[in-house]
């Protein structure tokens, strides 16, 4: 059968065959690694390479359908392997044991962490769009977990009511552009800052949820986890 | 009609199955130098126990312990109707089967008993069956081109039967047929070690249903064994055929010792994946 | 055309497109049947005997319900029903990997002792490394044929993609019986089929073995 088209040119065509012969050698030798060494964390890494060799295996079809099945694939294999990582926890944690770590106390903690968020939200509103929120989100997350004290209750608070301002921004920069089309650029920025606010601040405030703050419980206390 | 016929067959296969399972009995006896009970003791034994009052145990699961003997019989006439009766598709009979095989095992399990436990993870733990019936059917219909059983004859008409071309999947469904019949060597679920297996709970009428499924069981397989891979198709044949099939299953059964399960289990992998090769290379 | 028999209904759900042959609907049925006994009967219970003079008591002692496992067998089941259901390779592959993810889970927490976690922990490892030859046999078949739906790869001839589908059908093999086929003998291994929540673990057996029965016809509407 021939199901390549000729537009593709000969040399990828023929890298088909190394790919696959890649992608089961990725999972050979992960293979004899596993049998090489028992300890379980490192079978548990080295099946997570086999895994990988098993996309290399749909990535080597290089069609728009290889493409859309190796998210998948993907997705499958990392619940799997956080499954069975969850497994291993269960079977060899021991909460006593676990090392302790006091938070780090230093100058440059307490100062760079609001320059550099300030620059990456301007930055990122900037942007706008799905990359302007991935920076400015990844600036309010590093200017929060790079505090000494993490934020308290109130601010948690403050936080999730940042995404009704977003909000409201966002709705001014809309009508602006019907009442005012001249002013597009403004409407354009007020939207983009409203949206990428609206979108990173319930992040934000799940993240206050996610580390044990409990909202309801009242200010500043944080249960044991 | 439809239901006439499905009755009918379904009689039949009943009567034929325990009179079949009484010459087996009857074979090993002689074989072993005893009178044995008559041929069609097992049939009377049925139905002795369907008229016997039934009760559950106090461990076990109730609803599943009650319906277990039901579903049991339901799928075996199921079987029976779809491939001996209107000789239909073959695919759903491997999933029958496998129905079968955990009906078998929620039977053990749910009478809440240490016996039927363990006759019940046996019986589980047994892959020849499984595994042989599938590659048997797929090789079967990769060679035919048919997966229903009026198809297969037909080819077979044409072509001589499967069993010339295609022996290692003849042999596979074989010892299918093998490790289900009775005082089986190769099945390790009812030993001298834990009674009867996963029927050691079992009184009454549900007893009785469970010696009807297998009745049923016994003749749905060597009717598919030898349509499948004689291919014949006549039904005065057929009756000699299965005669023919089972003293040679009761003579294999009388003639070789028990196992181990664990050796029961190593020579089911081993023939069930031979039989995977050759089914797959095809 | 299909060997499944004939089919009655199909769901046109985009490219992928669900299908009820009378194969796939007697599973189906055989599934939901079998698997309405489990949910509905009592847990097993045990009886404790206290050799009291001057008799003996007989003191029965049932667990309670666990919900994890409950919803650990629904997830496995729902799964089940996917595979079954599905008319496109690599859905079946997804599918039979959460059913292994699941049937793992219900390894680990039907009994609950170390040495249980330590086989759910092997099992998972072992469903890990089968999704190669699973994700593989199903990218070959992609490269041999050009498609996934089993309704094209139907209608194609025997042996339209020579050495490389059967290369194929060995690694889809392969991976269906490490990711659903091993199950039942890690269950026995940590003996979860005679412990208490053994009905629960009796879900594994059930969904295996039907699963199986699909990728039989699966494999043979493979060209």
């Amino acid at each position: 059968m021939h199901l390549v088209p000729a537009t593709v040119p000969q040399l990828t065509v023929k890298l088909y065959h190394v790919a696959v012969a890649a992608g089961i050698a990725v999972g050979l030798i992960a293979a004899v690694d596993i049998l090489a060494d028992r300890n379980p964390l490192n079978r548990l890494a080295m099946t997570d390479a086999i895994e990988i060799g098993a996309l290399t295996l749909l990535a080597s079809v290089g069609t728009d359908l290889a493409e859309c099945l190796i998210l998948p694939g993907l997705v499958v294999g990392l619940a799997e392997l956080m499954a069975t990582a969850e497994v291993l926890i269960a079977r060899h944690s021991d909460w006593r044991t676990l090392p302790r770590f006091d938070p780090l106390d230093m100058e440059i903690l307490r100062t760079a962490p609001k320059a550099i968020m300030i620059g990456l939200v301007l930055y990122g509103v900037l942007l706008t769009g799905f990359t302007g929120g991935a920076v400015a989100g990844t600036g309010a997350a590093f200017y929060i977990f790079s505090r000494v004290n993490r934020p308290r209750y109130e601010e948690w608070r403050g936080m999730e009511s940042i995404s009704g301002l977003g909000w409201a921004l966002w709705v001014l920069g809309f009508s602006l552009f019907f009442l005012y089309p001249k002013e597009w650029l403004l409407a354009l920025l007020l939207a983009g800052t409203g949206g990428i606010l609206v979108k990173v601040g319930p992040k934000l405030s799940l993240f206050g949820y996610v580390m044990g703050y409990d909202v309801r419980a009242g200010s500043g206390h944080v249960p044991e986890r | 009609m439809v239901v006439a016929d499905t009755l009918l067959g379904v009689t039949e296969a009943f009567l034929v199955g325990s009179v079949y399972l009484g010459l087996h009995r009857k074979v090993i006896a002689r074989i072993q130098r005893r009178p044995g009970p008559p041929i069609i003791q097992e049939f009377l034994h049925t139905l002795k126990f369907l008229m016997k009052e039934a009760y559950a145990p106090i461990t076990s699961a109730g609803f599943l312990y009650w319906l277990v003997p039901v579903f049991n019989v339901i799928i075996w006439s199921s079987a029976v109707t779809i491939s001996a009766v209107f000789r239909g598709n073959l695919l759903p009979f491997f999933a029958l089967y496998a129905a079968y095989k955990v009906l078998s095992h929620g039977a053990g399990v749910s009478a809440g008993s240490t016996y039927t436990k363990i006759g019940g993870v046996r019986h589980a733990i047994m892959p020849a069956g499984e595994l042989a019936l599938a590659c048997s059917l797929i090789s079967a219909y990769f060679i035919t081109g048919h997966a229903d059983v009026a198809g297969i004859l037909a080819w077979e008409r044409a072509h001589g039967p499967l069993i010339e071309h295609a022996p290692f999947s003849a042999l596979a469904f074989f010892t299918l047929v093998w490790v289900d019949s009775p005082y089986s060597p190769l099945d390790p679920s009812k030993g001298y070690d834990i009674v009867e297996g996963y029927l050691t709970e079992y009184p009454g009428f549900l007893r009785s249903l469970m010696y009807t499924a297998e009745a049923l069981k016994f003749y749905c397989e060597l009717w598919v064994f030898q349509a499948v891979f004689l291919g014949i198709s006549d039904p005065a044949v057929h009756l000699l055929a299965m005669g023919a099939l089972t003293i040679l299953l009761a003579v294999l059964c009388a003639v070789t010792p028990i196992l181990t399960p664990y050796q029961a289990v190593g020579i089911h992998v081993l023939v069930a994946s031979l039989m995977f090769l050759d089914a797959l290379i095809r | 055309m299909y060997p499944s028999g004939k089919v009655f209904a199909i769901v046109p759900l985009g490219d992928i497109v669900p299908y009820l042959s009378t194969v796939n609907a007697i599973i189906l049925a055989t599934l939901v049947a079998v698997l309405l006994l489990p949910i509905l009967s009592k847990t097993d219970v045990y009886v404790e005997v206290d050799h009291k003079r001057p008799k003996i008591e007989a003191k029965i002692v049932a667990p309670r319900e666990d919900r994890i496992k409950a919803a650990l067998a629904l997830v496995s089941t729902l799964a089940a029903v996917g595979v079954v259901t599905t008319g496109d390779v690599f859905n079946f592959t997804l599918f039979l990997s959460l059913l292994g993810m699941s049937n793992m889970g219900l390894i680990g927490t039907t009994v609950e002792d170390d040495f249980a976690l330590e086989c759910a922990f092997n099992y998972g490892l072992m469903c890990l490394i089968a999704s190669l030859p699973l994700f593989g046999g199903a990218a070959l078949i992609l490269a041999a044929t050009g498609t996934l739906s089993l309704h094209e790869l139907m209608k194609l001839p025997r042996g339209a993609g020579g050495w490389t589908i059967t290369y194929a059908k060995i690694l889809l093999t392969t991976g269906v019986l490490g990711e659903a086929g091993v199950g039942p003998f890690y269950a026995v291994k940590v003996d979860s089929f005679r412990r208490i929540w053994g009905r629960y673990a009796f879900v594994i057996h059930l969904t295996t073995l039907l699963t199986f029965s699909r990728y039989l016809e699966i494999l043979s509407a493979l060209p």
